[in-house]
């Protein structure tokens, strides 16, 4: 805060009067105007002298506009007591009893008018809230489900678990594949298959006849098992590490896991 | 006008008293006017500003705050917005000169304009304030022109403006306040600050 001289010296009580001031140097000149408060006389002052010079430039406003305005301002005020329109009778300065009962039942109308839209507002709340837990739940359920069909799948007698072995690239790594044929389904456990570099990702295979055929592109960040595609008479299931997307071919000097599928061959 | 008066109208406008709308209009219509039209030149335009302009002194009049202004100031700063915000609108030609609005209004017999027995007294004491001083409060106060507008306009360096601004509301200070309304002034706002209750009632 400045004393009252440097204040006064940065010139923006002036522009404060003249309306130029954004509102933190408006800020800074209330702050002032509450530190000093014989200012205000030199705001008010400033402004009732630039009143005074304004009013040379008053030109008589048209005809009617007067009428128009009241009109509009009437039309706006829905809430105006009955009959109590504007007139030109503006020598009224009274106030008589029916006006104050229309402000009472004003006041009241309003009143209830808040206090319903209120209720409103936090019923509406309450259902905003209810109908996001309602999604929570159904989102719940949808996972739940999802798990209960792998389950099921899993715990069929025609779903057959290969188990994958590494091979030289990974000794120590093996990884699942949970393979139905009366289904036309498969799932793949990752298992302990190693962390790909930035650039590459598994990918698995399915030798059909001597033919290598992709039946997925393995995302080594999710832990549950992961759906691929079931190709019917398949001999064994590989997987090799590709750069990220996937190959055409298998790259087979990076197989890492592979094994033998039991059945009709 | 009486401080009680003022007091009056800020009173009934804060508590949505449809009546003082005429009070005002009636006090300060013509005034307003005069200064919308110096803005945007066109009467037309300059109708639909007053009118907007009241009908948002009638729906912002609760916030309108005494201790920051006056009354008069809070609606002159709503009709030059307006004003403004029309001449920014697309399709709007200013035309150059000031001079074509006020000289059509002074060959116009209707306006009483010439006539107004307060208004000579008036321009007599303006012409006490000198033609650097009014230039930039006219730009400024009545054309809603920013300071850095003015230095470019009148082709002024900026701490030139500044300085003529608090000079001359200063001189203008002097121009329009004798000493004893002054007097009045203070003498009602030191009342006002000890009997708030009192001006309140007795109106």
């Amino acid at each position: 805060m400045m004393s009252k001289k440097e204040f006064l010296n940065t010139g923006l009580l002036e522009q404060y009067v003249l309306g130029l001031t954004e509102s933190e140097e408006s800020q800074i000149v209330e702050q002032h105007l509450d530190l000093y408060p014989e200012l205000r006389n030199e705001v008010f002052s400033m402004q009732n002298a630039l009143e005074e010079y304004a009013k040379q430039y008053a030109i008589a406003t048209p005809s009617g506009l007067k009428s128009n305005i009241l009109n509009e301002i009437d039309r706006l005020d829905d809430f105006s007591e009955g009959g109590h329109h504007i007139s030109d009778n503006s020598s009224r300065m009274g106030y008589s009893w029916s006006t104050w009962v229309g402000y009472a039942a004003l006041a009241l109308i309003t009143l209830g008018y808040f206090y319903q839209t209120n209720r409103l507002k936090s019923t509406q709340d309450k259902l905003e809230y209810q109908v996001a837990a309602l999604e929570t739940c159904n989102d719940n359920i949808a996972e739940l489900e999802k798990s209960q069909a792998i389950y099921a799948f899993l715990s069929m007698p025609s779903t057959q678990a290969v188990t994958l072995s590494g091979t030289a690239n990974a000794p120590q790594a093996s990884s699942w594949v949970y393979w139905n044929e009366e289904e036309q389904n498969a799932y793949v456990n990752l298992g302990s298959l190693p962390q790909p570099p930035q650039d590459k990702q598994y990918q698995i295979w399915a030798d059909v006849e001597g033919k290598m055929i992709s039946v997925g592109l393995l995302d080594e960040q999710r832990t549950e098992l992961q759906q691929i595609s079931y190709i019917a008479n398949a001999e064994s299931l590989n997987v090799t590490l590709e750069p990220i997307g996937g190959s055409e071919e298998p790259t087979v000097s990076l197989l890492y896991v592979n094994g033998k599928v039991e059945g009709k061959g | 006008m009486q401080l009680s008066q003022q007091q009056q109208l800020v009173i009934r406008l804060g508590n949505k008293d449809k009546t003082v709308i005429a009070e005002l209009y009636d006090r300060y219509g013509d005034t307003l006017y005069g200064i919308i039209l110096r803005i945007v030149q066109q009467e037309e335009i300059a109708k639909d500003v007053l009118q907007e302009a009241f009908v948002k002194i009638w729906k912002n009049g609760p916030s309108y705050d005494a201790t920051r202004g006056t009354l008069f100031t809070w609606m002159l700063n709503i009709c030059r917005n307006t004003a403004i915000d029309k001449t920014r609108s697309a399709n709007y030609r200013r035309r150059s000169s000031i001079g074509e609005i006020t000289d059509h209004l002074m060959n116009d017999h209707n306006h009483s304009y010439e006539t107004k027995p307060e208004l000579i007294g008036l321009t007599q004491e303006v012409n006490k304030l000198q033609d650097k001083y009014r230039e930039i409060i006219e730009l400024i106060y009545f054309k809603g022109y920013t300071q850095q507008e003015v230095t470019e306009k009148l082709n002024l360096p900026l701490g030139t403006v500044m300085s003529r601004v608090r000079i001359g509301l200063r001189e203008l200070k002097k121009v329009f306040l004798s000493d004893q309304v002054h007097l009045l002034l203070l003498l009602s706002s030191l009342a006002e600050q000890l009997f708030p209750i009192t001006f309140l009632l007795t109106g």
